[in-house]
């Protein structure tokens, strides 16, 4: 279920009010059977794989927790393993075996034509496979204890604001919340209700009608070059934002609405003055879990420099690969290990480079923009044909030309008419400002204004979100990772 | 603190529902009234305001090749083209059923009809342009035919409108509104009655494209053809006259469309009395790239030239029927 859809409209509050209404003890099982019926709107039998792993981890919980010495290493290694291999086969067996075809035929192997899994990707997939996973590796470091419970186990797993997308949440923050009765709080309620608006507004309004402009340069990448290029980029860096921040703020809104508080995912990524900066700000969920549970265990920065610089790419080329089985995502991932290595380097030397101001931020936002290429193009010989035109001028016009006519002989800058262009990039600096307000902690300032204010500021989004959002996109970019 | 809580969420969902009620009822209302566009047209029917003695119905191809001005200046009749582009007979089918209805003047109704009219429709195209008549029970229903889910939908989900209506709709609404505030007549005579001529010359590269481009097939829908004969009938029960004619094409475009005597045959035998039938296709106008600006839209110019030979068509079916 999309939480820009019609659906999720009567499930939120059909869920939430039934929640409040139930005694405490039902509640566990409530949300669960909630959660099932949001992950089965995609694809209803692939929450067979999600039972699969949440039986693995639970039981490997419970035996991690009451087994000692050698065995409970055992347990955590079968565990991870189970986890990993669903991943392998849903998410990566196809790229393994285009890649052994592709080396096998050029080597002139035997074996080159190994079959394909004709399969769709399970979606979320990465994530509840990270957040199980979480759960067994804390268990085994003894920071929580294994949960007997299976229904909250289960609950952990799937529970339906962060089963997709989410932020990857730890057991010891989930789990004892899932168990705390939460009265009903107005407060939350309208701090939660109003974080989904945001949400949705970045969502509908700010990421989709961008996306018209990227998905016009990237899906027809030879009928453009130079600046038309840059700015689709930068406009893609800007609605991946959008996209996924504004999945994030609805999943910790909804939570919230229910007393439950997810962790933070997202800060103002595009204002961060390095790189390792940028990682500190950006899918904050993700990135504290490769933190957490790769990098530190392989020695963190108690290793020598080389070494480190060594891990620091291994684990973004991992991350990389996390987003999606395709060698672009590699690119990704292997171009910020750089861009990290490289700035811890100068950063040393030259403690100007770190420092907060408006050319470091701009140079990290340039850089980002950047690694997006890869990320966001199609192919590798589409990305390659974007970096390798970033400079040119479209043949016998200024570098900075962006006008075309269409078949009508209407004229059109990326594919929509000047007044649409120019009011989505006038929606950048308003992302930006709001943004600036809520996380600059201006929402107590708000928070204080009379009802009518209030009210009316609410009003004005939903109004907003109706009549300038686009309800005829897919989903969110992050459903398929 | 908790009641006070409930009341405070109660009253901000009713002043919610209000205002979004006061909205879309202000932008139905404009939209009914505006004159923009293909709207007008939709407009001009749903609000009975249309009821000409010729009337035009079709997709582009119609749109822009009846000039119903001369048609109305040679046979002394009054005409409007309510040629709708991008549409399909089965999107139009509920428009030309209640003007049937309630029409008093009418006396021929024209089908201007091309390759896809009658093919299979599984999606409505700017379905904004209706939005102010879902509760219109004979538009309803033809359009709930294509797309059932949505039209269940935008009629019975409170302010699903929101959710599929296009900056068409909102610039219509504004430009009604605009209107109405002006103290403009709302729905101003269209002075090119539905027509829309383009002065236009035959598409750069065109040539180039059919040479690559593959041959057409044409599918005839059962359903769209079992409806497209019962609102013939209806037309006929009130004693009107009903014309088919395939427009010109020109014959590079007829190259492309090898099956195309499977639709003059399908519509050669819905004729009967009071139902006739005029092909145009291969006409004089076929051969001359002058006339079309692409394979099955004529310009200006070839408007001009096919509004002629219909109009000279209409009179002579209407006299004959007289006599």
């Amino acid at each position: 279920m999309l939480f820009n859809s019609f659906q999720f409209l009567v499930f939120f509050p059909l869920v939430t009010l039934i929640y409040f209404v139930l005694p405490h003890r039902y509640r566990w099982f409530h949300l669960l059977l909630a959660s099932c019926v949001f992950y089965m709107a995609f694809i209803p039998v692939y929450i067979l794989i999600l039972f699969f792993t949440i039986i693995i981890d639970y039981f490997a919980g419970i035996m991690i927790e009451e087994s000692l010495g050698y065995c409970r290493k055992v347990f955590l290694t079968l565990s991870i393993l189970a986890n990993v291999l669903v991943l392998a086969v849903f998410k990566y067996y196809n790229f393994f075996i285009t890649n052994w075809n592709d080396l096998a035929t050029s080597l002139q192997l035997p074996i080159h034509d190994l079959p394909y899994l004709h399969i769709i990707l399970p979606i979320g997939l990465s994530f509840h496979t990270f957040q199980a996973m979480s759960y067994t590796i804390e268990v085994y470091r003894g920071n929580v204890k294994a949960e007997r419970h299976p229904g909250y186990y289960s609950l952990y797993v799937m529970y339906y604001p962060q089963l997709v997308a989410g932020p990857i949440e730890r057991p010891q923050n989930v789990l004892p919340q899932l168990h705390a009765y939460h009265p009903f709080d107005y407060s939350k309620l309208v701090s939660g209700m109003r974080l989904m608006l945001w949400g949705v507004f970045k969502k509908v309004v700010i990421a989709d009608r961008l996306s018209i402009m990227v998905n016009e340069v990237y899906n027809h990448p030879g009928s453009y070059t130079g600046f038309a290029y840059v700015l689709a980029t930068v406009l893609f860096g800007i609605q991946i934002y959008c996209d996924f921040s504004g999945y994030s703020d609805i999943a910790i809104g909804s939570a919230r609405t229910m007393g439950i508080d997810l962790m933070k995912n997202f800060s103002r990524p595009y204002f961060a003055a390095t790189i390792s900066e940028f990682w500190r700000r950006w899918h904050i969920s993700l990135s504290t879990w490769f933190r957490d549970y790769l990098y530190i265990p392989l020695g963190g920065n108690r290793v020598s420099a080389m070494r480190g610089m060594i891990n620091m790419l291994i684990i973004f080329m991992i991350s990389g690969l996390w987003h999606g089985a395709s060698w672009n995502f590699v690119i990704w991932g292997a171009l910020h290990g750089l861009y990290s290595i490289t700035g811890s380097i100068f950063h040393r030397r030259f403690s100007f480079m770190s420092k907060v101001n408006l050319v470091n931020i701009l140079l990290t936002f340039m850089l980002v923009n950047f690694a997006w290429i890869f990320f966001r193009a199609a192919t590798f010989h589409s990305a390659m044909q974007m970096v390798t035109h970033l400079f040119s001028a479209p043949h016998g016009k200024s570098y900075f030309a962006l006008l075309e006519y269409d078949l009508q002989g209407n004229a059109t800058y990326l594919s929509l008419p000047f007044w649409k262009f120019a009011s989505s990039l006038l929606l950048i600096p308003i992302l930006f400002v709001i943004d600036w307000f809520i996380e600059g902690g201006y929402i107590s300032f708000f928070d204080k204004r009379p009802t009518i204010v209030k009210w009316s500021v609410y009003y004005l989004f939903i109004l907003a979100i109706l009549i300038f959002g686009v309800f005829d996109t897919d989903s969110f970019i992050y459903f398929q990772f | 603190m908790k009641k006070k809580a409930i009341i405070q969420s109660v009253l901000f969902l009713v002043i919610l529902i209000l205002l979004l009620t006061i909205v879309i009822r202000t932008l139905d209302f404009g939209v009914r009234n505006s004159s923009y566009a293909q709207y007008a047209k939709v407009n001009y029917i749903g609000n009975h305001r249309a009821d000409t003695q010729l009337a035009f119905f079709g997709s582009s191809v119609g749109e822009v090749s009846l000039n119903a001005n001369l048609i109305e200046e040679q046979t002394g009749k009054s005409a409007y083209n309510y040629c709708i582009d991008g549409t399909r007979f089965m999107q139009y089918d509920g428009l030309i059923k209640e003007f049937n209805a309630y029409s008093i003047n009418c006396e021929m109704v024209v089908f201007a009809e091309t390759f896809f009219s009658l093919s299979k429709v599984d999606q409505l195209t700017e379905v904004d342009r209706f939005l102010p008549y879902i509760n219109n029970e004979t538009i309803y229903t033809s359009l709930y035919f294509i797309q059932p889910e949505l039209m269940w939908k935008l009629r019975y989900i409170p302010f699903y409108k929101f959710i599929v209506a296009k900056q068409g709709y909102y610039k219509a609404a504004a430009l009604g509104l605009k209107e109405m505030i002006g103290g403009k007549s709302l729905l101003r005579d269209d002075t090119l009655k539905g027509f829309t001529p383009k002065k236009l010359h035959w598409q750069v590269g065109l040539d180039e494209l059919n040479k690559a481009s593959k041959p057409i097939e044409i599918q005839l829908d059962t359903i769209a053809l079992q409806h497209y004969s019962s609102t013939i009938e209806e037309i006929r029960k009130k004693g009107r006259k009903v014309l088919i004619v395939i427009p010109p094409i020109h014959e590079d475009g007829l190259r492309l469309l090898p099956d195309l005597e499977k639709l003059r045959k399908t519509l050669a035998s819905m004729e009967r009395d009071g139902v006739y039938f005029r092909d145009y296709s291969m006409s004089d106008l076929s051969r001359e790239k002058n006339y079309f600006y692409n394979n099955s839209h004529v310009n200006e110019l070839g408007a001009r030239k096919f509004s002629k030979h219909l109009a000279l068509t209409i009179d002579s079916i209407l006299m004959t029927a007289k006599k």
